[in-house]
């Protein structure tokens, strides 16, 4: 009489061997679906980059709440620079981290156990798993072990670093370690008038809770 | 031109690919086609992540990970539609002796009862003797809810084997 682990052997049956035409056939849609995830993603930068423009706002890095004074027009023939100002932030607090400034115009959108993702207000696109033309907070992933490297900050009273990630676009990540180890990981999808000290003083304003999880992958 | 990235994951795939569809055929409770419709979206999501696969310390664990949260991902709906570029699944040889197809229909549609995480859970603890500590890690819960998956599934599976006058053998809780 069979078991059951013999019984699911049969089942899955004997090990067939791949072919070189099967491996290239894998190759080949990864490489589309790679493919399609850059050019969303470029999109998705562009889109928001545009529509950041359109706003014609320029902002400087304050710590404090904006006023209409604020608001610049760039008006000249050069590229229009936009540097993010940072505001206090009003809501609701999101379970896991607890946030104390936001860019001006962007709230907290979504969270799930192991993901806090800031955008701008109304952006259509709800997924939390989502990262494009937001803000994503996490813990590092429990599947990288790897020390990041970059330009070596200081975050309140935690060591950070700043990094650009390889992908298209200009994406940022700042990464600070937490006392129990762990990293935080702030990755800004369009970091473009982010200047290094506006990330710092927006990462010392995110405090990790307990109830953080590490996400996988 | 081939990338580096291309040519390790071609030589992964060689190495991995007949596993992974035998792991696939028992998620998807002996869908020969659902199981390879599993496994080309497991390494499309492989292949975009690999740097991070390649730096995982547990890749094995990594892989399992992928199979089951493309097992359970809706948008594999999309997947579905979209990803048809295998006319016809590749030849493999017949599993079944003479006798064995009877046995194999009653498991197959043993297994389809379950849920596909239950299933899993059944998967990984009994093809593979995974302990519960790592398949709570493929499945992403805790090693009291593969406690109780598997043994909700072993009862179901007893119910429906037993329909079929075909006994379980050889398990333990």
């Amino acid at each position: 009489m069979m078991d059951l682990h013999d019984r699911l052997t049969t089942l899955a049956g004997p090990p067939g061997a791949t072919s070189a035409e099967q491996a290239d056939a894998d190759v080949a849609r990864g490489r589309r679906a790679l493919r399609r995830r850059r050019l969303f993603r470029s999109a998705g930068a562009s889109a928001f980059a545009v529509a950041a423009l359109a706003a014609a706002v320029t902002y400087g890095v304050s710590g404090g709440t904006g006023s209409p004074a604020d608001t610049t027009a760039t008006g000249t023939s050069a590229p229009a620079v936009v540097t993010t100002r940072l505001v206090a932030y009003q809501g609701a607090q999101p379970k896991g981290f607890t946030i104390d400034k936001v860019p001006a115009g962007w709230e907290v959108q979504g969270v799930n156990a192991s993901v806090l993702t800031i955008a701008p207000k109304g952006l259509a696109d709800k997924n939390v798993d989502s990262f494009v033309g937001k803000i994503a907070i996490m813990l590092q992933s429990a599947d990288d072990h790897s020390t990041p490297t970059g330009t070596a900050v200081q975050v309140g009273d935690k060591p950070g670093v700043i990094n650009k990630t390889p992908d298209p676009g200009n994406v940022k990540d700042l990464w600070v370690k937490q006392p129990n180890g762990l990293w935080l990981q702030v990755q800004i999808w369009d970091a473009t008038g982010w200047s290094d000290a506006a990330i710092v003083e927006f990462g010392a304003g995110i405090h990790v809770l307990p109830g953080a999880v590490q996400g996988r992958g | 031109m081939k990338t580096e990235r291309d040519e390790q994951f071609h030589s992964f795939v060689l190495s991995h690919r007949a596993a992974l569809i035998r792991t696939a055929t028992l998620l998807t409770a002996g869908d020969g086609h659902l199981a390879e419709d599993l496994v080309q979206s497991a390494l499309t999501k492989l292949y975009v992540a690999w740097p991070s696969f390649r730096r995982a310390d547990n890749p094995e664990g990594y892989l399992r990970r992928t199979l089951v949260n493309a097992l359970t991902d809706e948008r594999r709906r999309w997947w579905r539609r979209h990803e048809r570029s295998v006319a016809e699944l590749p030849d493999r040889p017949h599993p079944a002796g003479p006798g064995e197809d009877d046995q194999n229909d009653g498991l197959r549609a043993a297994l389809r009862e379950l849920p596909p995480k239950m299933r899993a859970a059944l998967v990984f603890r009994y093809f593979y003797d995974l302990d519960v500590a790592d398949t709570a890690d493929a499945l992403g819960c805790t090693e009291g809810t593969v406690k109780s998956q598997t043994a909700r599934a072993l009862d179901r599976l007893r119910g429906v084997l037993a329909e079929t006058e075909i006994p379980l053998t050889g398990v333990t809780r």
